[in-house]
């Protein structure tokens, strides 16, 4: 690879410099031969640490670099956290970060995933006052009375119809970016493989949130700081499932909603397969 | 200011429009369209070197193919053509804005004011007749104050050698005199009578008697005198709305790289900003218009949710849009209208809240941004309505318009769905009693059986609103055994078997 750009180089400079596009390419060959030993010495710290497994220092220093590969997204103490009561305890930013893009995944017909979006939307929306909220469709929009009740104000509720997924994911992109919105959701059925990384860049460039509701039960997508799938439980309960967090672990509860505050509260906490007996006991 | 009006003839425009996209050999041949008349095949209209030969139209196809054996024959299309005249008068806007059709071979412009722009009204004339004959046009043009006498010197005092005539101001009526009273738009008819009547020019009727020429042939005739004249007035409606905030940029050379575009844009949007803000006004709706060298005009419109005139907020919205636009051969003008604008005065930002008035500006910079790419219905703001009726109480608004006075009671009203279906859906239910809610129902091809049930609510039809209005129903917060919860009603009256619908999706 050295050797290849080396000839390369070589070649280059034998291509006589005329005029300003001339200049610029010969400068690029420059640049990465004097950042390639640094590349190399690079790799070598991070070869050597992995072999000495056991060594907590050397971890943290990797997460720190992974950190900063992901930008400022990860730094807990910069951004912002929305408070989930119970169930702070399991994200790594103690509570839902403001700034990133997160996914809720569930089934069409049983709502919850859809309540649990309009709720965790009315709980920015009172964070970020006095901003508005956007929702991105293919459709219809959401019934006002039905979000007036759910806490959110249906006067700072933006809707926003594109019947292409090329145009939802356009909209929530510029949405995110502004930074003038309290959250922007849209609704997506699938997700092309780059547009979780730039959605997640447009939140962090704008600072503002962003949900993706997917509610035809279809698999969990990567790239996003946290997955969720929520499923309806009797007696007016929601079954939570943090399905991915970006240095979490996986997690689910059971919660009881609350419609007279707009609020949930913990029932159960389902660790590893013990949901049999809170849906039992519920 | 005297008016000045262009009224430009192309006696062959439909056969020149076929003529000029065939191959150079074909476009030699003679060249006639037809028309389907009771069986036959009739010439409607035949190129000059076809009328050389003394095809005509009315003439039956099969008498001009005795007159030439190789004409080339293609269907008469008055839509088509009416089309295409209409984009040659838009691009014609490019000139003035005042561009008109004038019948089904004709264009009107009305260049008061304009003509100095472009060196003087002869080589105006020029410019425009040589732009026309590029395409493949046969043109003749006449430039006088009135509409009517431009006409009829655009049509009865040009040959192939002098294309154009120019009555200079003041010398209408001299100009008049000496063209024949075919002249004046009125029928062939009467021309034909004047002319046997021993008055075959307009300078004729000039010197007798109004009143008995009148009583002879109408008031239509008359009125066709005086317009010419210019003593009524007749006014050009233009095709495109006139606009009192235009601006335009002539280029020396075609332009057509997209750096080059955006610069142009730059400058039209800089000199729109200090005429709007001049006049202490808003742009609401923004039409660019770029004229291309083979006689397109091309249309870029952008709306705005709220009135604007910031030359960096404007351009980002054309910006997309310009970039889909194909300058083909290159532009060679470019003119910027505000169509609808709305009052913006001039503010003085306050040292302290700078940033919420910035913050305002912005979102509704990004609900531009959305309305131009997706539509301008598609970005709505909800706002709850005062009313039982479900249908009615949610509905949605302009963003930015709607205040929160009538959400505020829904917070003490009887729960409502977060999603209520477009229309209800019929669902097959089964209830054990006729006033009970259903034991289980089948929706979408899932059996749910009902766990708990919370109702009747009824909500009759506003009778006061529709008339017959809608029968009332009885809903039901419905939940089932796996706790989805759904609103459901049963359409009364109850005499006949009730039929169930499923309306909204709890959270």
């Amino acid at each position: 690879m050295a050797w290849f750009l080396l000839m390369w180089l070589g070649a280059a400079n034998q291509v006589p410099d005329g005029g300003s596009t001339g200049s610029a390419s010969g400068s690029a060959p420059h640049r990465t031969v004097l950042d390639f030993p640094n590349q190399k010495e690079q790799n070598k710290n991070i070869m050597k640490p992995l072999s000495h497994r056991a060594d907590p220092a050397v971890i943290e220093a990797l997460r720190d670099r992974l950190a900063a590969l992901g930008r400022r997204s990860e730094d807990k103490a910069e951004i912002g956290s929305l408070s989930l009561g119970g169930l702070d305890s399991a994200l790594p930013w103690g509570g839902l970060p403001l700034t990133g893009v997160h996914e809720i995944a569930g089934a069409v017909a049983d709502g919850a995933a859809l309540g649990f979006a309009v709720h965790l939307l009315a709980r920015f929306a009172a964070r970020r006052a006095p901003r508005p909220v956007l929702w991105i469709a293919a459709a219809e929009p959401l019934y006002a009375p039905g979000l007036a009740q759910a806490g959110l104000v249906p006067e700072r509720f933006l809707f926003v119809a594109a019947r292409n997924l090329a145009d939802r994911l356009w909209a929530l992109e510029e949405a995110l970016r502004s930074g003038r919105l309290a959250a922007a959701l849209a609704e997506v059925s699938r997700l092309p493989p780059t547009a979780s990384r730039r959605l997640q860049l447009a939140a962090e460039a704008g600072g503002s949130p962003g949900l993706l509701l997917h509610e035809d039960g279809g698999a969990i997508w990567n790239g996003m700081l946290t997955s969720w799938r929520v499923t309806a439980a009797p007696a007016g309960r929601w079954r939570l499932e943090l399905c991915r967090c970006r240095g979490g672990v996986p997690r689910g509860w059971m919660v009881e909603r609350n419609d007279a505050a707009s609020d949930f509260n913990m029932v159960a906490d389902l660790r590893d397969g013990s949901d049999q007996a809170a849906l039992a006991a519920g | 200011m005297t008016r000045r009006v262009i009224s430009i003839w192309l006696p062959t425009f439909a056969t020149d429009r076929i003529k000029r996209r065939l191959p150079p050999a074909e476009a030699r041949r003679p060249l006639a369209t037809i028309r389907e008349e009771a069986g036959r095949a009739i010439i409607v209209a035949a190129c000059a070197r076809a009328q050389s030969e003394g095809i005509r139209p009315g003439l039956p196809l099969a008498d001009a193919r005795a007159l030439r054996l190789d004409i080339l024959i293609r269907p008469a299309e008055p839509v088509r053509e009416a089309h295409e005249l209409a984009a040659l008068s838009d691009w014609s806007g490019r000139w003035t804005p005042w561009s008109a059709t004038d019948g089904c071979d004709g264009l009107r412009l009305d260049v008061t004011g304009c003509a100095h722009l472009f060196g003087g009204e002869t080589a105006l004339l020029e410019t425009i007749l040589a732009r026309f004959e590029r395409f493949g046009f046969t043109v003749r043009a006449g430039l006088a104050a009135t509409p009517g006498a431009a006409y009829a010197l655009a049509r009865f005092a040009t040959d192939s050698l002098k294309r154009y005539r120019v009555a200079a101001p003041g010398e209408t009526r001299a100009a008049l005199a000496i063209l024949p009273v075919a002249a004046l738009r009125i029928p062939a008819s009467d021309a034909q009578a004047l002319t046997r009547l021993g008055l075959p020019l307009i300078g004729n009727l000039l010197e007798v008697a109004r009143a008995p020429l009148v009583a002879r042939f109408g008031i239509e005739f008359a009125r066709r005198l005086d317009q010419a004249l210019g003593v009524l007035p007749e006014p050009i409606s233009p095709r495109s709305p006139h606009a009192p905030i235009r601006v335009r940029r002539d280029f020396a050379e075609p332009i057509g790289r997209p750096e080059d575009l955006s610069l142009a844009l730059r400058s039209l949007l800089d000199a729109l900003g200090r005429e709007l803000e001049a006049a202490s006004l808003g742009a609401r709706r923004l039409d660019l218009a770029l004229y291309r060298v083979d006689g397109i005009r091309l249309c870029v419109e952008v709306g705005l949710s709220r009135p604007a005139r910031d030359p960096d907020r404007l351009r980002v919205l054309f910006e997309e849009r310009l970039a889909a636009c194909d300058p083909g051969f290159g532009v060679e003008a470019m003119a910027l209208t505000a169509s609808q604008t709305g009052p913006l005065p001039l503010r003085q930002a306050p040292l302290t809240q700078a940033g919420a008035i910035a913050s305002a500006a912005d979102l509704a910079a990004l609900l531009d941004r959305l309305q131009n790419r997706l539509g301008a219905k598609a970005v709505q703001q909800l706002a709850c309505r005062d009313s039982h009726w479900p249908e009615r109480a949610s509905h949605a608004v302009q963003p930015l318009t709607a205040r929160s006075s009538e959400s505020a009671p829904w917070r003490q009203r009887p729960h409502r769905p977060l999603r209520l279906l477009a229309r209800p859906e019929p669902v097959e239910a089964v209830s054990l009693l006729p006033d009970y809610p259903p034991v289980c129902f089948r929706w979408r091809r899932g059996l749910h059986r009902v766990a708990r049930a919370e109702g009747p609510e009824r909500i009759a039809g506003e009778w006061w609103r529709l008339s017959p209005s809608p029968e009332a129903r009885d809903y039901y917060r419905i939940e089932d055994s796996e706790g989805r919860r759904f609103w459901i009603y049963r359409t009364l009256p109850k005499e006949v078997a009730p039929a169930w619908y499923l309306h909204g999706l709890f959270a």
